[in-house]
């Protein structure tokens, strides 16, 4: 699958961190690091999977990047041009190159406007066109989701919606102004297998018919596989794997990879799927905030290195990366 | 004799919009130790049955016929003195959002020995206090965690305190609804682990009802899968699993992406679900099935698959 090559999306050296108020009853307030110096680059018409579990600062990294959060160190760059610190004209003119699509259907869309007003807003704010060529263009965009006929979903409003119809109607309006690159944060997540499938089918279209660049932000590694072309393990705010979807899948390097891969649900395929066997199941009690953040539940670790420093990113062969002192033997 | 036998159930919501039949005509049987699942889309009615055999219908539902005999006793006879009883000491149920249905301002351990000491009057509390310990030791919850309170506790744990509480007074039947699907795969797959093997040890017969088929085959020896208030096909989770004969079945596994084998299209179903206010009076599938034909205008019957496989269908 051709990518063209080029990275359109750069992200260097990113950090988020969370500072908590101390309350009256807790002691001083503790920082939350949500990204611990993140760099990856996407390249234009690729779909990048970020998998990670909750508090793996997935959502924190999809949110930095369209700007609706700033970085707190390190810089994010699109197309060569910096991300951060957008405000005003060249904000708005971020929005339309990027767009993104949330987890939740039942809260992205506002219940007081019709769908036709919906999708046709972000027109109307960059004023594109006018009222009948808006209506025109909000009919290819339902069309192109699978809402059809589009005229009968115009004047609906959301609660006459299911979640996936919902969700379909979020794709559209994210792709109305033609972005270069859009973010789906768990897109799926909250709707049936059968919907997700067609929502699925909806981003590669979207990817095969349109170039769009996509970063698929996921916790289920059997949709990053479906999807992705390459992808990047985030844990704890840190990124422990990255490299083409099937290799890190099918050759998981890394023993937080590994421990996720053992977790899945084996019926049916027990005799494919290899046990790895890297989860401790109690905890080290003796771990070191300067230590790897899988240290504590690694069966691997040793504390000579895994507990002292932690690793960084590092190529072990055909740009399969990963953090691990271990693997790097 | 069987621990639960289900006998044509069928259970409906009184709704603005007219009389929503949400299960239709469901039978199944259950025995001691057995493991039973139900997977299912939004609305095939899965949970609906969960909450009729606890007796925890909304005051909308009611059934509007068939049996649930628990032991050989028909529980919808029953009074609600008597179904009282029942719940949490002869049927309990684990379900999603019983994480955040515990009482904030009490202590874990404090709640989970009221269940006990509710049905065991004769105990005292230091007795029911020592017996949640135990429990806490089962589910793998540190046992100075007893103290806390809900929101001291991270997700798993919670959900931990809610199989705890429902051991408590050593069930012979556990429901579990979606127990773990608010949680990441990891913690998930470790709770999973759990209830089977609490499962084994006391013998316990599941019902594990979810969205998730691969969960359901990896947890229950049994598979029935619900689509539109009814039951489709039915087996044992090789048979269905592996081999599915009913076309919602056989769509419904092709939803979901995998890890291994061939990276096959996902095929979503198209169409959507019937009303089921109004369901079609034929096979309920029919509309959305690759295979329909004028015989499926006609309510399908139950073809025999194989031994305990069949599946509701005009010709399969």
């Amino acid at each position: 699958m051709d990518t063209n090559g080029k990275p359109i999306l750069e992200i260097r050296d990113v950090s988020k961190i969370y500072k908590t108020k101390a309350g009256l009853l807790a002691g001083r307030g503790k920082d939350v690091v949500a990204l611990d110096r993140i760099s990856l680059e996407i390249n234009k018409g690729e779909i990048f999977g970020l998998v990670g579990e909750s508090g793996s600062g997935k959502t924190t990294a999809g949110r930095l990047i369209v700007s609706l959060e700033e970085t707190d160190f390190g810089e994010i760059l699109m197309d060569g041009q910096p991300v951060t610190g957008l405000k005003g004209k060249r904000l708005k003119k971020f929005r339309k190159k990027a767009q993104m699509i949330f987890q939740d259907p039942y809260q992205s869309l506002n219940p007081q406007r019709s769908i036709l007003d919906t999708v046709s807003e972000p027109l109307s704010i960059h004023r594109v066109g006018h009222t009948s060529s808006r209506k025109d263009r909000v009919r290819e965009a339902l069309k192109s989701v699978g809402l059809s006929p589009p005229d009968d979903f115009l004047y609906r409003y959301p609660h006459r919606l299911s979640g996936g119809q919902r969700q379909r109607v979020a794709i559209a309006r994210a792709m109305i102004l033609d972005p270069e690159f859009v973010i789906a944060d768990e897109p799926t997540s909250m709707l049936d297998a059968s919907i997700s499938a067609q929502i699925f089918n909806i981003l590669l279209k979207m990817r095969n018919e349109l170039n769009v660049t996509q970063l698929f932000i996921t916790h289920s590694l059997a949709a990053a596989r479906y999807l992705c072309d390459r992808i990047a393990v985030l844990y704890h705010g840190r990124l422990m794997e990255l490299g083409q979807a099937d290799q890190v899948i099918q050759n998981p390097k890394h023993p937080y990879t590994k421990a996720l891969l053992d977790a899945l649900p084996k019926f049916g395929h027990s005799g494919d799927r290899k046990r790895y066997g890297t989860l401790l199941t109690q905890e080290r009690k003796d771990a070191q905030d300067v230590g790897c953040n899988f240290f504590p539940r690694c069966s691997l670790a040793q504390e000579s290195r895994c507990n002292l420093e932690k690793p960084v990113l590092e190529d072990s062969g055909n740009q399969h990366l990963v953090a691990c002192f271990l693997s790097q033997l | 004799m069987a621990l639960l036998e289900v006998d044509n159930l069928s259970i409906g919501y009184r709704t603005k919009q007219g009389y929503l039949k949400a299960v239709e005509g469901v039978s199944f049987t259950l025995d001691e130790g057995q493991s039973l699942g139900f997977v299912g889309e939004s609305g095939c009615g899965k949970t609906t049955i969960g909450m009729a055999l606890m007796g925890l219908m909304p005051p909308n539902g009611s059934v509007g016929q068939g049996r649930i005999l628990f032991e050989g006793q028909d529980l919808l006879e029953m009074t609600e003195a008597q179904r009282r009883e029942t719940r949490w000491s002869q049927i309990a149920m684990i379900f999603q959002a019983a994480m955040n249905a515990m009482n904030p301002v009490q202590r874990v351990g404090d709640q989970i020995a009221e269940a006990i000491l509710v049905h065991n009057p004769a105990v005292e509390k230091e007795a029911a206090l020592h017996q949640v310990e135990e429990l806490f030791d089962l589910v793998g919850i540190p046992r100075d965690r007893l103290r806390g309170y809900p929101h001291q506790y991270s997700g798993g744990m919670k959900q931990r305190a809610i199989i705890a509480m429902a051991l408590a007074c050593k069930p012979k039947l556990i429901i579990a609804d979606e127990p773990t699907t608010a949680l990441d795969v990891i913690v998930q797959d470790q709770i999973l682990t759990e209830i089977k093997e609490l499962q084994k040890e006391f013998n316990i017969g599941v019902i594990f009802i979810s969205h998730d088929i691969s969960i359901v085959a990896d947890m229950c020896q049994d598979i029935a899968v619900m689509y539109a208030g009814q039951m489709v096909e039915y087996g044992p989770r090789e048979a269905v699993f592996d081999s599915p004969v009913h076309p919602y079945t056989k769509a419904l596994l092709s939803s979901f992406p995998t890890i291994t084998g061939e990276k096959n299209d996902l095929i979503p179903i198209p169409g959507e679900t019937p009303n089921l206010i109004h369901p079609p009076s034929g096979c309920r599938f029919g509309e959305r099935c690759p295979g329909v034909s004028l015989t499926c205008s006609q309510a399908p019957k139950w073809i025999q698959m194989g031994p305990g496989h069949k599946a509701l269908c005009c010709h399969c």
